[in-house]
């Protein structure tokens, strides 16, 4: 079993070596087909996580500025509380929103002084009308420069970027998709003319089909599997790439962990799997190889 | 075992395409052990007449019997059970360049599902046989004519065929060449196997005047 095992395996990276360039152009094009599909994936799942985490689309945020009374604040909440529109006012002090932060994100907050400012939560009943709750709120004279945030705008802006990753995933991902399938082929195609000998001496002699026809699908396993591999370590620099950039440009957003286990395994799989379709496209038809 | 139909062709016909016809109505039967050269012109179909044996061609009608076993009509994934019951000796020779003698020898019987130790144990008698245990780690690039056609008569004798088909063995090869690949076929027979030679080759048929001669002419037989 393991003799036999290592016979076709043998043949499927002899032919490898052989078609050197093909496979290289097979590897390259599944690679970045892999790479285009699981980035937008991950980056799909990253984003999508982060969006649950966000306050719900009918809060607005309202960073009051440090120098007022307390008498001043009461007054504020109340205004607002009238607002149409409006359901609930609630004060958030720097102190609470500190410790909530620094639960949430311990490595992030860790060795800074708190740089929050007191907060306003205003929960809406309408989500109509939070463009003139906003608008309202921003005139008053407690309120930060550009202090209101309205969630529900980069709540928008997230799922007009997880719709556009979607379609710009898909579409890039399906095309180099397409094209490492005609590689991929082209490989299987090609490792079938350059070992027409050997595949007529063992045919000859009497090998089955499956002798002759399992190496060229493992060969095309291979080529999908190392594509994903490669297609991994991408998403796995890319995605260090994106801290580093964030943590330059962004402060506290947060980029989320990757699932390394989850990677590695579903692109590898995907790889080998898509690979195993390609080459069994190539090896259909049997009076070809025989 | 002589008296014993082996090899039955009834009525054959081979068409290549709709306007080649290689071979019209021919119909003949060998006894098992017998040594058959078949001889005509290039063209004369006399390929043709082993590759349907070997199924690498099928008849446009009728039958092809082995062993009473109807060759030309077996599915497909028969084919390979077939083939191991007979050593084709193709044209060609088909040595694989980058393999050394006894590596041709291997990967065949490799290929057949044979484990590496049998392998092992195996190809030094082969290679006896044919008379190039001698000449087991050249390629077949420093190899003689002869040589490389003894390499392709061992490679046949990997599933100890009990029918050995040779197309043209002697095809490029000098008279003493041609003698001793005759020769060597010859002991083959005298070992049980039946044994059937394409050839256009006169020299070889007076030397071997003994055995049965099928002439072929533009694709049926004309003197059996
Ligand atoms: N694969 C093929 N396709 C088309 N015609 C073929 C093919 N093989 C053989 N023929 C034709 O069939 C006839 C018989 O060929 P073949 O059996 O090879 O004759 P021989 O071996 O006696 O030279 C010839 O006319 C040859 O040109
Ligand atoms: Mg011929």
């Amino acid at each position: 079993m393991l003799d036999r095992l290592e016979f076709l395996v043998s043949e499927a990276f002899t032919a490898l070596r052989r078609n050197t360039w093909m496979s290289f152009a097979a590897i390259t094009t599944s690679c970045m087909a892999l790479f285009l599909l699981g980035g937008m994936a991950f980056a799909y799942r990253g984003i999508a996580g982060y969006a649950e985490t966000l306050p719900s689309k009918l809060e607005v945020r309202v960073f009051l500025v440090d120098k007022r009374t307390d008498f001043e604040t009461k007054q504020a909440m109340e205004q607002i509380g009238k607002l149409k529109g409006v359901r609930r006012v609630a004060l958030v002090t720097k102190a609470e929103a500190w410790a909530k932060l620094q639960r949430e994100m311990p490595d992030i907050t860790k060795g800074i002084s708190n740089p929050l400012p007191d907060a306003f939560n205003v929960s809406l009943s309408d989500v109509d009308e939070a463009n003139k709750v906003a608008t309202s709120i921003r005139k008053m004279p407690i309120v930060e420069k550009d202090g209101v945030k309205y969630e529900g705008e980069t709540q928008a802006l997230l799922s007009q970027t997880l719709t556009l990753l979607r379609w710009v995933g898909s579409a890039l991902g399906g095309l180099m998709l397409l094209t490492s399938a005609v590689l991929i082929y082209n490989a299987i195609r090609m490792t079938i003319v350059a070992r027409r000998r050997e595949i007529r001496i063992m045919s000859l002699v009497g090998a089955t089909r499956s002798t002759i026809v399992i190496p060229l699908l493992i060969e095309g396993i291979i080529q999908g599997a190392i594509g994903g591999l490669i297609a991994s370590f991408l998403i796995m620099a890319g995605h260090q790439l994106l801290i580093r950039l964030m943590a330059n440009f962004a402060g506290f957003i947060r980029v989320g962990a990757l699932p390394l286990i989850l990677v590695f395994g579903s692109l590898v799989a995907l790889g080998a799997l898509y690979g195993l379709i390609c080459s069994m496209f190539a090896v259909r038809d049997p009076r070809g190889i025989a | 075992m002589a008296g014993v139909a082996n090899i039955e062709f009834k009525g054959v016909c081979v068409e290549y395409g709709k306007y080649v016809r290689a071979l019209t109505d021919v119909s003949f039967t060998v006894e098992k052990g017998e040594f058959v050269f078949f001889v005509g012109r290039t063209g004369s179909g006399k390929s043709t007449i082993l590759k349907l044996l070997s199924r690498e061609v099928q008849p446009t009608r009728g039958t092809v019997l082995l062993d009473g076993l109807d060759v030309s009509n077996m599915p497909e994934s028969d084919v390979p059970s077939l083939r191991r019951r007979m050593g084709i000796v193709p044209q060609d020779f088909g040595l694989l360049p980058r393999k050394k003698a006894w590596e041709n020898i291997g990967y065949a019987m490799r290929a057949v599902g044979k484990r590496r130790i049998e392998v092992r144990k195996a190809i030094e008698p082969i290679l006896e046989n044919v008379n190039l245990a001698h000449r087991a780690d050249a390629f077949p690039t420093e190899m003689s004519g002869g040589e490389q056609q003894r390499l392709a008569i061992a490679r046949a004798l990997i599933n100890s065929p009990q029918l050995i088909l040779a197309d043209e063995p002697t095809g490029n090869l000098d008279a003493d060449h041609s003698i001793e690949i005759i020769t060597l076929l010859q002991e083959l027979n005298q070992q049980g196997a039946t044994v059937l030679v394409a050839t256009h080759d006169l020299m070889v048929l007076e030397k071997f005047s003994q055995h049965r001669v099928i002439t072929m002419e533009k694709g049926q037989i004309s003197h059996a």
